[in-house]
């Protein structure tokens, strides 16, 4: 029966998922992203990078998606693991955080969302697979204070002023090792998570495409969609084009409207 | 003393009534009065409204006492509205959910029964107070076609060829349609009577489409269509019906 | 899920979208019908293919039907495709820890007729192209294959041509899909499908 309106996940099909996975048929992949993400702590704010493939065993999902997620309009936050589950996360947390925000009527805190994350991430015992960055800034005891955290998916945080997550950290942690210098500047922090993403994506098999990198300071966000695109595709040769009738039809059929189910207007009462 | 027996849904009165549920009744009685007619090709439903205010956003072309259950019922309201969208959402799922366990349209009558059962339960089960909501369900399905019910907040339903729910005049009402009802009406006829009988129940002023809802259901191309009048087809209907000089009411 | 097997695929064009299906249906390698679309109709300019299980497909469509049902009744219109993703996306996601195996793409034009696709993996991560996306049991030799044919903006009947060599090409290297195939063209003005001659075996 469809009970709408319940929440939360529901187990029902498990056991008889078990049983069919029994018989030898393999369940498919979930989608990964796989995933370099990164982020830093600059002078004036933090500073989010990723790449945007997504996997799927070996082939390659989605060339790019979008791993920089929303949670609040100072808070922002990377996922790496299981596609659906940073996205369905991060979605779960700003919404909370929004509910929490017009209660309190604060500026939410980064410190909050880092607590609702990994709370949620802990009560499911690291089976929701999300890797997290988190950053934003916020004001504590009247001080604008950037701050930068990771989350395992086992709920365990770190806090530090230069993160690397997913599959492309190591190549990534070590562009941030050579390089990182304390209180840079915007440029120059957007220059390093650049390049860090893209030790990911030229090392790393499952990162991949373009850098989108994020800035959070007092002054507000810039979003970077597609900040530097080092794969796109040139090698394209003359398209194409089949003469029309190449395929061939046995028969076509037009789908009539549905018609709008709501108001008719088309019975007259005259006679 | 006289409050003894009124508090609670729950408690019989000694001469063996239940208050809650006749003062639910008489709420009904303030609501403008709604009829239901069954023709051989259709059914309509015809309402009055009550809430008319200069600064009503209307807007939206929403009726305001017609309500669809589903593609093959749709019904008319009489009493408080918020009671009735409560039962409304509650109809509309159980519908859905009949089609979705048989894959075939719900019985107009099983969905009836099941809004009855609702209704009933709120005048058992202590605390809570019945719905001030009575309906009338026009309905087609394979098995018996076209179907008109009516029920009130007591739970109790029944299938009628012509009938009325709320206004003052329901008396005047009923005796209309029982003496111009034809058993072979077509819908064309049974909407000049629904409009009869509001003309008879209501001040004549009011006769436009800022007071009245008017709608039916029928079939065409083997597919049931319901129709909403809109003011404009509304205010033709009534010039061209005009019982303006037919009698003098009231 | 290489149980039943089957193939989808959605790609745009110019203020169009198609939407192709396999025919087969089959139980492992036995073929049990070779009429039966992956694709479900919505409503007018919203399309739901589903591969995958088809016992979970057919669920998963009935349950949407039953959704459908509901919004349309409270809204008085009909979901856009974008809706559609999202809803089909947070059913999907509940069932997280026992999912259905099934992956759905949509594809539809939204309330200004602009082409919208999208598809998922069977916990609802979603995934959004402007381009095309594909679904089944031979994605390996399918993805290639769009990537080279496709290009920006065709017209309806250049869509259709695209659309059918990406399906007739790719399931003549599927033993789990094939045993003919579908086109529906969805344009602001009409939606039509198209039956293809494609090998029976």
């Amino acid at each position: 029966m469809e009970n709408l309106n319940r929440g939360g996940f529901t187990f029902d099909l498990c056991k008889r998922n078990d049983l069919i996975e029994k018989t030898g048929l393999k369940m498919k992949g979930f989608l990964k992203t796989g995933t370099t993400i990164v982020g830093v702590v600059y002078k004036d704010g933090v500073v989010l990078g990723a790449d945007t493939r997504a996997t799927e065993g070996p082939i390659v999902a989605d060339k790019n998606c979008e791993k920089i997620h929303y949670i609040a309009d100072n808070i922002y936050c990377c996922g790496a693991g299981t596609a659906a589950d940073t996205e369905n996360t991060t979605n779960l947390i700003s919404s909370k955080l929004k509910l929490h925000q017009l209660a309190t009527g604060k500026q939410p805190r980064v410190i909050t969302a880092l607590t609702m994350l990994k709370q949620m991430l802990f009560k499911y015992q690291g089976h929701v697979s999300a890797a997290l960055i988190l950053g934003g800034v916020d004001v504590i005891g009247g001080v604008v204070t950037p701050s930068l955290f990771t989350i395992h998916p086992h709920g365990s945080t770190d806090q530090l002023p230069y993160v690397t997550m997913g599959s492309g950290s190591l190549a990534a942690m070590a562009i941030f090792e050579a390089f990182y210098k304390k209180d840079m500047t915007k440029l120059e922090a957007m220059t390093l998570v650049a390049d860090a993403i893209k030790s990911g994506i030229f090392n790393d098999l499952g990162s991949g495409s373009n850098v989108d990198v994020t800035v959070i300071s007092q002054e507000g966000v810039e979003i970077h969609r597609g900040y530097e695109k080092p794969n796109e595709r040139k090698y394209r040769s003359n398209p194409y084009n089949f003469k029309k009738g190449t395929a061939p039809v046995l028969s076509t059929s037009t789908l009539e409207p549905l018609g709008s189910r709501i108001i008719i207007e088309d019975v007259t009462m005259e006679g | 003393m006289a409050r003894r027996y009124d508090q609670r849904t729950t408690i019989f009165s000694p001469e063996g009534r239940i208050y809650q549920v006749e003062y639910a009744m008489a709420a009904i009685r303030h609501a403008g009065a709604t009829v239901g007619i069954l023709a051989s090709d259709g059914i309509v439903l015809a309402a009055e409204k009550k809430t008319i205010a200069k600064l009503l956003d209307s807007s939206k072309t929403q009726a305001e006492k017609m309500f669809k259950i589903d593609d093959h019922v749709v019904c008319a309201v009489a009493g408080i509205t918020s009671d009735a969208n409560i039962l409304i959402n509650h109809a509309r799922l159980s519908s859905q959910r009949y089609f979705y366990t048989y894959q075939e349209p719900m019985p107009v009558e099983q969905l009836v029964s099941q809004i009855c059962d609702t209704k009933q339960g709120y005048t058992q089960y202590g605390g809570l107070r019945p719905f001030g909501v009575s309906f009338l369900y026009a309905g087609w399905d394979s098995q018996f076609g076209f179907q008109l019910y009516q029920s009130d907040p007591s739970g109790n339903f029944a299938g009628w060829k012509a009938t009325s729910i709320g206004g003052e005049n329901s008396q005047v009402a009923q005796s209309v349609l029982r003496s111009s009802y034809k058993p072979d009406m077509q819908l064309k006829e049974a909407l000049e009577l629904a409009l009869k009988v509001l003309t008879k129940t209501m001040d004549r002023s009011n006769i436009n489409s800022e007071k009245l809802e008017f709608s039916y259901i029928t079939r065409k191309d083997g597919k049931l269509v319901y129709h909403l009048f809109d003011a404009k087809e509304l205010d033709d209907f009534i010039k061209a019906t005009d019982l303006g000089q037919e009698s003098d009411d009231q | 899920m290489a149980y039943n097997g089957g193939a989808v695929i959605v790609m745009t064009g110019k203020n169009c979208v198609a939407i192709a299906t396999d025919l087969r249906f089959g139980i492992q390698h036995q073929t049990v019908s070779n009429n039966h679309p992956k694709v479900y109709r919505i409503n007018d300019k919203c399309f739901i293919g589903i591969s995958g299980l088809v016992t979970d497909a057919q669920t998963l469509y009935q349950k949407l039907v039953f959704r459908h049902n509901l919004y349309k009744l409270r809204e008085e219109r009909d979901m856009t495709p974008q809706v559609l993703s999202n809803l089909v996306g947070n059913m999907l996601y509940e069932k997280r820890f026992g999912p259905y195996f099934t992956e759905p793409v949509i594809c539809g034009l939204d309330t200004q007729d602009k082409p919208f696709i999208s598809g998922m993996d069977l916990i609802g991560a979603s995934v959004y192209t402007e381009d095309f996306l594909l679904v089944g049991t031979m994605t390996p030799a399918m993805y290639g294959l769009c990537e080279t044919l496709y290009k920006k903006d065709m017209n309806e009947d250049e869509l259709f041509e695209t659309v059918s060599q990406c399906m007739l090409s790719s399931i003549e290297r599927d033993a789990m899909s094939g045993w003919g195939a579908e086109v529906t063209i969805i344009t602001p003005a009409k939606t039509y499908k198209k039956k293809l001659l494609a090998r029976q075996d």
